[in-house]
């Protein structure tokens, strides 16, 4: 079935477990079944299946979204920690939002404007998400590579 | 012009996202590729940025999940509902045949009682010159012409009615053996065919059609319309006679 791999590759990151994931992948299948009468007009339905899954996890509220923040506070209690983790504990650090971002901007390509349309936000909201997600990954990623005072310009 | 007026440091970075994304229009993104031309910075971030974004895309794309259970799953439940639509859709269909077949076997029950309650009223109430078959042994050999059981006009015996004249007439488009059957006051049409082709019900029914009344019944060995003008008592007496086992 097209698109639900790369549903998946994105619930997965929303998700705390992967039953919960393919749980979320498929009821935004079959909501994208049920009202595909909607979806004529529009042209890319790939962003239109993310669109859905989006809104049906934000519908489902907190109850799925792993727990957050248990890693960060740890990294943040030790700012000197130069060890890089890996990018799927790095991407489990950032915020629901800024994960977001990045897995459909950076990981799924699509442009900011389309992952405005998304999330229904403005799309000055998503460059400085991704901006911010990116300094952040940056940080735990490569955390020698970091130029401190170009890190900070941006973070304003 | 000085580039650096239009874009600076801080608007690469602010701008970053759309240019990494390719979305900014041509001539913006050419005044960021000349300011990473002349801002070492700026150069060097962007290539550790390109860079992180590749490694964040290799990493993630490589994990391999194996969408098949999913996809499986999803179609079941998209077929479902659609195998449900398509079951009710069937229900639908063989319910309109159902109510058209019974329309159509009802409108061909009644021409048959039509014509028969005619037939009756012209040819027995009217007394229209026919060829009739009066003899005894002349109307057994029509029976068995008409493959009915030999025991056909026995049946009758004990209705009080004596018989009176046979023929073969057509109702609604088949051929019956008409008996005419007379207790001196009133007169009996019976209608016999061997059962198939006809439009006679199964069970027992008797109506009226005018001054006419009329039954009908049908067993495995004969079919049976009964026409009197005496009464509906008689022609479900005579309807009754026919399917009796003697």
């Amino acid at each position: 079935m097209p698109h639900t791999r790369s549903l998946l590759r994105v619930a997965r990151r929303l998700t705390s477990e992967p039953s919960a994931a393919e749980d979320l992948v498929q009821e935004t299948m079959l909501l994208a079944w049920r009202s595909f009468h909607q979806f004529q007009a529009r042209t890319n339905a790939r962003a239109w299946l993310f669109r859905i899954l989006i809104n049906l996890f934000y519908a489902q509220g907190r109850k799925r979204r792993p727990p957050a923040g248990s890693l960060t506070s740890q990294v943040a209690n030790q700012p000197n920690m130069l060890l890089a983790v890996d990018v799927a504990r790095a991407l489990e650090m950032l915020s629901v939002e800024h994960r977001l971002v990045v897995m459909l901007g950076i990981v799924e390509g699509f442009t900011c404007q389309e992952i405005a349309e998304m999330l229904a936000v403005p799309i000055g909201t998503v460059m400085s998400r991704l901006n911010r997600a990116r300094e952040r990954l940056r940080v735990l990623l490569e955390p020698e590579s970091v130029p401190t005072n170009y890190a900070t310009k941006g973070a304003s | 012009m000085n580039c650096d007026d239009l874009v600076n440091c801080g608007d690469v970075v602010t701008l970053s996202a759309l240019y990494l994304a390719g979305e900014l229009d041509p001539s913006r993104a050419a005044e960021i590729r000349k300011h990473l031309e002349t801002c070492a910075v700026c150069a060097h971030s962007f290539a550790k940025q390109a860079e992180l974004d590749a490694r964040l895309r290799d990493s993630l794309l490589a994990e391999n999940q194996d969408t098949e259970a999913l996809d499986r799953r999803i179609r079941q439940k998209i077929a479902r509902p659609r195998m449900v639509r398509t079951a009710a859709g069937i229900a639908a269909m063989l319910l309109i045949a159902l109510l058209g077949y019974q329309a159509w076997s009802n409108a061909r029950v009644s021409r048959l009682y039509a014509d028969a309650a005619v037939d009756h009223h012209r040819e027995v109430v009217d007394r229209q010159p026919r060829s009739w078959v009066t003899g005894r042994e002349a109307i057994d050999a029509l029976v068995q012409r008409q493959l009915l059981p030999p025991s056909t006009l026995s049946r009758f015996a004990s209705a009080g009615y004596r018989l009176e004249r046979a023929k073969l007439c057509r109702l609604a488009g088949r051929i019956y053996l008409h008996l005419v059957y007379s207790n001196g006051g009133g007169e009996v049409s019976v209608f016999l065919r061997r059962p198939g082709g006809d439009p006679v019900p199964d069970t027992l029914r008797s109506t009226n059609r005018g001054e006419e009344y009329l039954a009908s019944v049908k067993t495995d060995l004969v079919a049976a319309v009964v026409v009197t003008d005496q009464s509906s008592q008689a022609a479900r007496q005579f309807a009754t006679l026919a399917t009796s086992t003697l």
